[in-house]
């Protein structure tokens, strides 16, 4: 009893330590910085809120296109990744070899800006270097396994059951995939698709070298770092803002459970 | 006779005979040609002489199952070889029914087990008219005994056996007045079951070796880009613009290889990789330690931390610890400069912000409710705080700290932005030095800096090799 009160006491604490120092406080940082339009001297308050970072921001040649790159490139990387990892996920989940899932990781290891500067030659060569293409390109290498490994847990045996009684039912692929299995891997679907836009997004080396002088919000955001941090804080609340929301819209996502499996049967046609 | 099979057919009892009138296998005793081999038991060759021993060793299909499918004491049905009920038990005469001893018995669970695991093919177990078969759980342990074998002998099998055995050497038939007793052929034969059973079972749960055909569009891309990538970095640090056409050389590597700015780098990279890799494992498990109860709460707080990116980390670092920052103006000046430091501090302090809840919450994932019941065990026996840790968390915990660490130590080997952020002027490490060496000597360094990421590519993909020798190496002790 005496250890579960101690416990009752720490948990509380932690939580808010955990959540000051990850959650609350680089949020609360950034908010504040992004609108301190004055910050002099060792004052513990800024001086004076307004937009000038927004402005600033907003008013850079480069800044509005790199966030418009940035989001077509996570967006079309992710969505690569997923056609490629939809097929691959499946046959992992039912080989089992944990060695096959391990290869997967091999590229992981390798820094992204030594693949970025690994492929560029090669897209040169090929006429696409230098391009939103070659951004894509290079970023999947490092997507393709997180959003595939995120994408294995999902393929459950009991889902493989439901989609072969539905096809038992009478279902045809599109069907089976719209009605049992996309359900069936909702959870792991979000996540994934949350991860692979979250690492895509977040690519600095494979953009900075495979790029060549395309906008990418990473590398238009480091230099305002040291220089203005006031906008530095600005692009920080944009850069932050996507995965924060994706992550936690797959957090949410519910499981799919043993009704809904049920609703997918009885939508094939039971 | 298994390789004689047809892919689909996949299993003796969709062959389609005798039993499903509902007779028992040992009715096809005495018939000739090649089915009747398929029909003889396991203990059913025992009259056919030294012959039959080398019958035994080809014929890998056992139909010798027991009437209404139930399993004889003494036999070891295949996981998934249970009946459903007893109208279907007539329609499913030989599931794969096998005779095991106490010798065979690991080599025979590790078959259940894969059998479990293959429910394809425990569902091939099933007739095609009846899929009653349904996969049992858990694997069936039965020790087997001489006393299980004697029971053998007391069945209509084991008569038939002890028939045999009597007119052994010519006879084909059963010897009137010879009864009871256990032959030893019989008791043999139920010795050899297990080789033959090993046999059939890799039939169903042979293990795979190809590339499944859904991982090939995955697989193709990524050996096409990662090696591609591979290659290119390696050609391109033997001479700029070598897959244009360049001739290649290793003068760039000569000059990498004796600089001094070079040597510093990697020297600052290993620093700083070894101890953002250390601390971080160290805060991990001291958090994981204080917080280890209500986990699933902590969890989800401490995953809030992972998608945050290392840039907004730096970002932030340079916020709060750069002189002037948020941090002076709380608490006035600060001991020592964090931002820019040359020892590293700055980096290291953003790397374990980052990677310690990342590997707190694979350690809170191992420290289960059975490490808490080893500590328990650990405390009732006057073990204490460290002792406990020792010797009965840090082996469970091992391994995936371990793995993650070896992770986390890959990825500060070559990340970018946060060196670039927080990190000194000089030293470099290796990854900014690239960088730095590309802004400062222009295009015709590229192959010198090529070079450089070949060289901490290769170290982390050492670590990565580390850590699957590691992880192999603990599954082959499980």
């Amino acid at each position: 009893m005496i250890r579960g009160r101690a416990h009752d006491g720490v948990v509380p604490i932690a939580l808010a330590v955990v959540a000051v120092m990850f959650v609350v406080g680089p949020v609360g940082t950034l908010l504040i910085q992004a609108a301190a339009d004055t910050w002099h001297g060792s004052a513990l308050v800024p001086q004076g809120f307004g937009t000038r970072g927004l402005d600033v921001a907003w008013g850079d040649p480069l800044v509005a296109p790199a966030i418009v790159n940035s989001l077509v490139v996570a967006t079309t990387t992710v969505l690569l990744a997923l056609a490629l990892a939809w097929p691959a996920a499946r046959a992992l989940a039912a080989d089992r070899r944990r060695g096959l899932q391990l290869s997967l990781l091999v590229p992981l290891l390798v820094p992204p800006l030594a693949i970025g500067e690994g492929l560029s030659p090669w897209f040169l060569r090929l006429g696409i270097g230098d391009s939103l293409l070659a951004i894509v390109l290079a970023h999947l290498v490092t997507v393709l396994p997180y959003v595939t490994l995120a994408l294995v847990p999902g393929f459950t045996p009991a889902l493989t059951e439901l989609e072969h009684s539905a096809a038992t039912l009478g279902a045809g692929p599109l069907r089976r995939t719209r009605t049992v299995t996309i359900p069936g891997v909702r959870r792991h679907l979000a996540l994934a698709l949350a991860l692979g836009f979250t690492v895509s997004w977040s690519q600095y080396g494979t953009s900075l070298v495979v790029g060549g002088g395309i906008p990418m919000l990473p590398v238009v955001l480091v230099p305002f770092v040291r220089s203005d941090p006031q906008v530095a804080a600005v692009l920080d609340l944009v850069f932050l803002l996507p995965p924060l929301v994706l992550l936690g819209l797959a957090a949410i996502v519910p499981q799919h459970g043993a009704r809904s499996g049920g609703s997918a049967l009885r939508s094939t046609g039971r | 006779v298994n390789a004689e099979r047809s892919p689909g057919e996949g299993h003796s009892l969709q062959r389609g005979d005798r039993d499903q009138y509902g007779e028992h296998p040992q009715d096809g005793l005495g018939r000739g040609g090649p089915d009747a081999q398929e029909h003889i038991g396991d203990d059913r060759l025992a009259s056919f002489g030294d012959a039959a021993d080398e019958v035994e060793r080809t014929v890998v299909v056992e139909r010798a199952g027991s009437s209404f499918g139930q399993r004889r004491p003494g036999e070891e049905c295949r996981a998934g070889d249970v009946v459903g009920g007893q109208e279907r038990h007539r329609r499913q005469a030989s599931v794969g029914l096998r005779i095991r001893d106490a010798d065979h018995e690991p080599g025979v669970h590790g078959e259940v087990r894969g059998d479990i695991d293959e429910r394809a093919a425990v569902r091939c177990t099933g007739s095609a008219r009846d899929d009653a078969v349904e996969p049992v759980q858990q694997p069936v342990r039965q020790p087997q005994t001489e006393r299980d074998i004697a029971k053998v002998g007391g069945d209509r099998d084991a008569r038939a056996d002890a028939d045999r055995e009597a007119g052994s050497g010519d006879g084909l038939g059963p010897q009137p007045g010879v009864r009871g007793a256990i032959p030893q052929r019989a008791q043999r034969t139920i010795r050899h079951g297990p080789e033959l059973s090993i046999e059939h079972v890799g039939h169903t749960s042979r293990r795979r070796t190809g590339v499944p055909l859904g991982l090939v569009p995955a697989l193709t891309v990524l050996i096409l880009l990662f090696g591609g990538a591979l290659v290119g970095l390696v050609l391109g640090s033997l001479r700029p613009g070598a897959i244009t056409g360049g001739t290649l050389g290793i003068r760039d590597w000569r000059s990498l290889l004796t600089d001094a700015d070079f040597h510093a780098a990697v020297r600052f990279t290993v620093i700083v990789a070894i101890a953002s890799t250390a601390i971080s494992a160290f805060v991990a498990v001291a958090a994981a330690a204080a917080l280890q109860h209500r986990a699933p709460w902590l969890r989800g707080a401490l995953a809030s931390a992972v998608p945050l990116p290392h840039l907004v980390a730096a970002s932030l670092a340079v916020t709060w610890l750069a002189p002037g920052g948020l941090a002076e103006r709380l608490v006035g000046v600060l001991p020592m400069q964090v931002i820019g430091d040359s020892r590293g501090a700055g980096i290291v302090l953003v790397y374990v912000y980052k990677e310690a809840p990342f590997l707190a919450l694979l350690v809170l994932a191992a420290w289960d409710q059975h490490t808490r019941d080893l500590e328990e065990v650990a405390r009732s026996l006057g073990a204490g705080p460290v002792a406990r840790l020792r010797d009965a968390v840090l082996p469970r915990i091992a391994a995936p700290l371990l793995a993650g660490s070896l992770v986390v130590a890959a990825f500060t080997l070559g990340a970018t932005e946060v060196p670039l952020l927080v990190g000194p002027t000089e030293p470099d490490t290796i990854a900014t030095y690239s960088l730095t060496t590309i802004r400062i000597d222009g295009p015709v360094a590229r192959a010198q800096a090529s070079a450089a990421l070949v060289i901490v590519s290769a170290m982390s993909m050492s670590l990565g090799l580390v850590a699957a020798m590691l992880h192999r190496r603990k599954r082959a002790e499980r």
